[in-house]
């Protein structure tokens, strides 16, 4: 359904390039859930904007993206704007910047069904409103944003990401701001989207990574260093910043891993890991890893597995 | 510490010529102990936001009062605009709606410390202890916010916070954008203030299993209502209310978090060697 292929995002700076992403490779499969985890700041959102173009425009993007037959980083913006919402439908990280402050819900929704070619009849409005857990849709759909608390927001934000009911969901942190109750129903609700659409979903919720994803890939510093599948994933992790991660989730040992992941204007010549990571070697500190099969459903970036 | 005494709080809405009031708040009241972690929980909308916003005077309360001894900080006559006010300090769920998008990094951890006076000579040293506290570096100092990940900007946010020396900090969601090692990271960033300058923290989350391992005392929340307020163990081992019962069912039902259910215990372990050094400023 969705291939990226070496891709590689970067900006221009006065210190030299900056490489937020480099060379990702990824499969999401039809009717496949693919999530990415990872440390805050290692390019999961630019990897999400990328693929339908919406990254700022001082951004530079190599390598290839194909949805099906078409190959998304050669095609005109006119032919994008085609895609976006009705094939591909986007869920923003921090819906309080991609809602519009001078629209009502209401017509927010309206814009996006039309656009789409659906008729954006109020009792459809309201039927999607409350297929992601707001039950007193109406007055929601007067509001503007302002007037709602954030995790309606992040509710209606999901909501303009499915309206259109597209093949392909990209969805960044649709689930974070919402009680417990919320996200269930909300993941219940992907979950019954993924049975007949590919979803890519990007999320710190590990619980909500468990509960959905087929697939999981983990980032570190703009690199994918783990890919499995996820029952494998989650009952165990190969890569040490992996286990690290699961390892600080507030029930377990809730430990931070120490130091800090290096900035994308550094230079690193060995594993990107390496200064963090218990497991290092002498070879860690020069020699950059691969992505490398290990197991039949799983690839890691680590010389412990090589 | 404060005293929150019957307050009730209303927006309206509605178009010009007919509007409508609705309740954000309904009657709420309670204490806030010196040097304790609070924690508000409750579904979305129920008024977790709206009341910390009561808290620091960015909204007037339209009955009841927010006192600081015998300090009326807010109340249907408005909020006052005193030395007390500027010890409590909010992180936003949102942080793009608290960094300025027209200062660099840099600009805007200088600007807490202009406010309160800092000699400039000393503004390097602890700009740069101030985002490395975070778990950043000194490379980031020179970018704009929109350059910045969510969860990068989410942290500056807590950064320039911490740099205002509040007496209470109140944290809106603050960890939701984060991976679940750097929340541990800033969890114990806030710990450690706690433990070293005394400081309060009202901590509003609906990340029940981190509000377990954290909370002194949980206030939780329904439609504008206190519903239940106490001390951690009994809120989670003896919920009396419904709507508590729900939400540490729900807890209990998310998967990850029960399959490893070693006993959630109420401790964070502040020994660990990751803490890197609290900024101070030399007054
Ligand atoms: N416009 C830009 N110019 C320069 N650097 C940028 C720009 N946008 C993002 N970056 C950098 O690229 C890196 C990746 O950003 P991205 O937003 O993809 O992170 P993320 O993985 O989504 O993090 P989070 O989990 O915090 O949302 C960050 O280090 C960020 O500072
Ligand atoms: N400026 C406003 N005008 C009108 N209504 C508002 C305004 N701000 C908040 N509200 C309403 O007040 C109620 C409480 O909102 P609040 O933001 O305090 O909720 P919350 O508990 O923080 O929710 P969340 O967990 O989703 O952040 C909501 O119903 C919201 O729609
Ligand atoms: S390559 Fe070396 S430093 Fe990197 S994760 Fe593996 S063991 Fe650790
Ligand atoms: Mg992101
Ligand atoms: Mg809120």
């Amino acid at each position: 359904m969705l291939k990226l292929r070496d891709v590689r995002i970067s900006f221009p700076s006065e210190e030299g390039v900056l490489v937020p992403v480099d060379t990702v490779d990824l499969d999401v499969n039809r009717n496949e859930t693919f999530t990415i985890i990872g440390e805050s700041g290692c390019g999961k959102s630019l990897i999400a904007n990328s693929i339908l173009g919406l990254l700022p425009k001082d951004a530079q993007v190599s390598g290839r993206i194909y949805l099906e037959d078409d190959d998304l980083l050669t095609l005109t913006e006119k032919a994008l704007k085609r895609i976006r919402g009705r094939r591909v439908g986007m869920v923003f990280q921090n819906p309080s910047s991609s809602l519009n402050p001078v629209f009502t819900m209401r017509s927010q929704l309206a814009e996006i069904m039309k656009y789409s070619g659906k008729s954006a009849t109020i009792n459809k409005m309201t039927e999607i409103t409350k297929s992601v857990g707001i039950d007193d849709p109406i007055r929601r759909l007067a509001q503007y944003p302002h007037q709602l608390s954030g995790g309606f927001k992040q509710r209606f934000a999901v909501a303009f990401g499915t309206a259109s009911d597209p093949d392909m969901l990209i969805a960044d942190e649709p689930t974070t701001g919402l009680d417990i109750t919320i996200k269930i129903q909300l993941i219940e609700m992907l979950a019954q989207l993924h049975r007949e659409r590919s979803i890519l979903l990007i999320t710190h919720d590990l619980d909500v990574a468990y509960t959905l994803s087929d697939r999981i890939a983990v980032m570190y510093a703009g690199e994918i260093v783990e890919i499995a599948s996820a029952s494998a994933f989650f009952s165990r992790q190969f890569h040490p910043y992996a286990r690290s991660l699961m390892d600080s989730h507030p029930s377990r040992d809730m430990k931070p891993i120490p130091g800090t992941a290096p900035h994308i204007s550094q230079k690193v010549e060995g594993c990107r890991f390496n200064d963090r990571c218990e497991y290092g070697h002498a070879c860690c500190c020069n020699k950059h890893p691969e992505l490398v099969q290990v197991d039949v459903d799983r690839f890691v970036r680590c010389h412990a597995y090589a | 510490m404060l005293e929150v005494k019957g307050v009730s709080k209303s927006y309206s809405s509605g178009n010009l010529f007919r509007k409508k009031k609705r309740l954000a708040l309904k009657d709420i009241s309670f204490n806030l102990n010196d040097h304790e972690t609070l924690c508000i929980v409750g579904e979305s909308g129920c008024g977790k936001t709206t009341l910390a916003k009561c808290l620091v005077g960015l909204e007037k309360v339209n009955a009841g009062m927010i006192k600081a001894g015998e300090h009326i900080l807010n109340s249907d006559k408005g909020t006052v605009i005193s030395e007390i006010m500027s010890r409590i300090q909010i992180i936003f769920q949102n942080p793009d709606m608290s960094l300025n998008p027209k200062k660099t990094i840099y600009q805007v951890l200088a600007e807490p410390l202009i406010l309160q006076k800092v000699p400039k000579s000393q503004f390097n040293k602890i700009i740069v202890d101030s985002i490395e506290s975070v778990g950043l570096g000194e490379r980031y100092l020179k970018y704009y916010p929109h350059q910045l990940s969510g969860g990068q900007n989410q942290r500056i946010a807590v950064a320039r916070a911490i740099l205002m020396s509040p007496d209470i900090l109140i944290a809106d969601e603050v960890t939701s954008a984060l991976d679940v090692s750097v929340q541990a990271h800033i969890v114990h960033l806030l710990m450690k203030l706690k433990q070293d300058r005394g400081m309060t923290l009202i901590f509003i989350s609906h990340d029940l299993t981190l509000v377990r391992r954290i909370a002194d005392r949980v206030i939780v929340m329904k439609d504008g209502r206190i519903v239940e307020i106490g001390h951690t163990s009994d809120i989670f081992q003896n919920p009396s209310h419904e709507y508590t019962k729900l939400l540490i069912e729900n807890m209990n039902k998310m998967s990850l978090t029960t399959e490893n259910k070693q006993e959630i215990e109420n401790v964070v372990d502040l020994e660990s060697p990751v803490m890197t050094r609290i900024p101070v400023l030399g007054k």
